[in-house]
């Protein structure tokens, strides 16, 4: 399979407040912290964490949306950061997103038929006689009758918007699509829906996912690998049944742990991971995650822990694979 | 088991809509005992939080009213209770707690202030000891150095210890039953199952009743004793969890349980509900979930099916439910 998306070593900061008078002295916050991932075409990497580990900010970044400090985003082989006004136009046409929010990711004030035919005009994907049959196809893909094209968002359920971000994702014929939540405000027997039409989507038009989720339970439905996001980096990357029964990064075996499953026979752990995660403005040294880590060394304080790579496998711990 | 705590007895919620009513919450029934932790599950809209809000008598708009049987708690009917004796047994019997805490705790006073005002106004504590009883719930409810604590802002706290912060306001008063709705849904994973365990170790050493409000079947399976399922309105099926979790009799209750993104433990299409719940100004004569049920017969679409007993401590309202031997 060939590398659609190829981050490396990106750095995201944002001003901080708490510069002093006149801002002499400016603070940054690190949202994003040296994260590295790749994607395949085709693929679907789900993207987890608690919130505000930078997760929408990697994904934002990845697009061109939010500017980087440092680092790469390899798309397609050419790198978007260092990219001119081309590349960031061919980068618009192949990759598209889709909202956590679907009622305010979609202009009130417009038809539905309107919304998904400015996409079509903007991009110039079909010609202007064209585009009232092209864009009743796209209701027809993400399972929406056509005469909702007359319709506003304010007249649709959670659901069927949700839809409607997916087919104004889908016009511009992408190739790598973020979803950022987007099942999250849903309800669960939509969710379900919505989740096996993007399965259903992937496979028949091959399209990447860059699926960003605070749901474990999801994220193995829908995706091929995951990667855990803890405070700005990636700690650890696998494929998703691996990751998921095998843990390495106690982070990722807590997390994996505070899956809220149905089978009554589980109990809610006895222990939770304790703590809350920190904050990046004040980040603590070493590896993020040491003050709640049980298993945590003195040099885990110390040093950054080094990614390793072990049979398609990635993980950023001193002491893994130890039970959490 | 011990006789009900609390006994809700055809509750109702209507809204007044121009010239006609809608009946938001139809006819709840359900008893919780000493110590029992109930799930009150169901779908955005399906009216359980409008259902706890009601057995307080808080309900959030003037266009809502009230309609019932009976709602007793420790001797009284609190639907008959005029708005003092109905203030004194909030807090001090019933406690609530919500979703997000930033926005039901007072930004500009301290969070030992708000603990302390509740212990004054129901106790009749003075200051000091107001003082000293909210250290002591703050310790209760895990936040670390209680006595310094005491003296933050909610701003100061993250959003894990706001949620302690406010379960320790509701706490103050010492209530029989606690509501808790979606205590843990605006919270991240790992602190979801802190705040979990701290609602068990409370049942546990204060012998504290709750009804906790959950679209999350996850959640309410690892913590309940009991789960009540409301859809449109009204309440599909209530029994112990066990029952309720491995063999579901409603369909409803079964296509909960097999949309959980948990239960299938591989990748693959998702079970799902066609069709979504109705427009609760334009219900179906029926049964509210026959135009989505797999299961449906004319009958189902004639007759709105009423709770009925099935077996003790299980009821169910449904024509044509799930053989008991599992999902059909």
């Amino acid at each position: 399979m060939t590398t659609l998306l190829q981050v490396n070593d990106l750095h995201v900061q944002f001003p901080a407040p708490g510069g002093g008078l006149l801002n002499l002295r400016p603070r940054k916050v690190n949202a994003v912290n040296g994260a590295s991932l790749s994607l395949a075409a085709g693929q679907a990497l789900g993207l987890v964490g608690e919130s505000g580990c930078g997760k929408s900010t990697l994904a934002r970044a990845i697009l061109q949306l939010t500017p980087a400090s440092s680092g790469q985003v390899l798309f397609d082989g050419s790198d978007m950061r260092q990219g001119n006004r081309l590349d960031i136009e061919r980068l618009r046409r192949e990759t598209a997103m889709i909202f956590q929010d679907p009622y305010s990711a979609l202009n009130p004030r417009q038809r539905i038929g309107q919304i998904l035919a400015e996409v079509l005009q903007v991009q110039r994907k079909v010609p202007a006689a064209q585009i009232p049959a092209r864009v009743a196809e796209l209701l027809g893909l993400v399972g929406l009758r056509a005469e909702l094209a007359e319709r506003k968002p304010g007249s649709l359920s959670g659901g069927q918007c949700q839809r409607v971000g997916i087919a104004r994702a889908l016009a511009v014929e992408p190739r790598l699509i973020v979803a950022d939540e987007c099942v999250a405000a849903l309800d669960v027997s939509i969710q379900g829906q919505i989740i096996n039409l993007l399965l259903e989507l992937r496979q028949r038009m091959g399209l990447a996912l860059l699926f960003i989720t605070h749901d474990l339970g999801v994220v193995r439905h829908l995706c091929d690998r995951v990667a855990v996001m803890y405070l700005g980096r990636i700690v650890e990357e696998g494929p998703v049944a691996e990751v998921f029964d095998d843990p390495r990064h106690p982070y990722t075996a807590a997390l994996v742990q505070s899956i809220a499953d149905i089978d009554p026979a589980r109990r809610l752990p006895q222990h939770p991971l304790a703590g809350e995660p920190p904050s990046p403005l004040q980040p603590p040294s070493g590896c993020a995650f040491h003050p709640r880590c049980r298993h945590a060394l003195p040099e885990c304080g110390a040093d950054i822990p080094p990614s390793h790579a072990e049979g398609g496998r990635y993980h950023a711990c001193v002491h893994p694979r130890l039970p959490c | 088991m011990s006789p009900a705590l609390l006994q809700v007895r055809e509750l109702s919620v209507i809204a007044r809509a121009g010239q006609r009513d809608i009946t938001l919450v139809d006819r709840l029934s359900f008893d919780l005992g000493q110590g029992e932790i109930l799930g009150l599950v169901g779908e955005s809209g399906s009216g359980k939080t409008l259902a706890c809000r009601g057995l307080m008598r808080l309900l959030p708009s003037p266009n809502l009213r009230l309609e019932g049987q009976a709602v007793r708690l420790a001797g009284n009917d609190l639907l008959r209770l005029d708005k003092a004796g109905m203030r004194r047994m909030r807090g001090r019997e019933l406690g609530m707690i919500f979703q997000n805490p930033s926005s039901h705790l007072d930004p500009l006073m301290r969070i030992g202030a708000q603990i302390a005002e509740g212990i004054r106004l129901h106790q009749g504590a003075s200051r000091r000891e107001a003082r000293a009883e909210a250290i002591e719930v703050l310790r209760q409810v895990g936040i670390p150095d209680p006595k310094t604590r005491v003296d933050s802002y909610p701003h100061e706290f993250s959003g894990g210890m706001r949620q302690r912060a406010m379960i320790a306001v509701a706490l103050g008063c010492n209530p029989k039953v606690l509501i808790a709705d979606e205590p843990t849904t605006a919270l991240d994973v790992t602190v979801q199952a802190q705040i979990l365990r701290l609602l068990l170790e409370l049942r546990d050493r204060r012998g504290l009743s709750m009804i906790l409000i959950s679209h999350d079947l996850g959640v309410v399976a690892q913590t309940c004793d009991s789960i009540a399922v409301m859809y449109a309105g009204r309440l599909c099926e209530h029994g112990a969890k066990q029952a309720l979790l491995s063999q579901p009799r409603h369909p409803y209750s079964a296509g909960l349980l097999a949309c959980h993104p948990a239960t299938r433990r591989h990748a693959g299409l998702m079970n799902t509900i066609a069709g979504q719940p109705p427009l609760l100004d334009a219900l179906p004569a029926g049964c509210r979930f026959e135009p989505r049920c797999p299961q449906a017969t004319p009958d189902c679409r004639a007759q709105l099916p009423e709770l009925r007993v099935i077996a003790p401590g299980h009821r169910l309202a449904c024509h044509t439910p799930l053989l008991a031997g599992g999902l059909s």
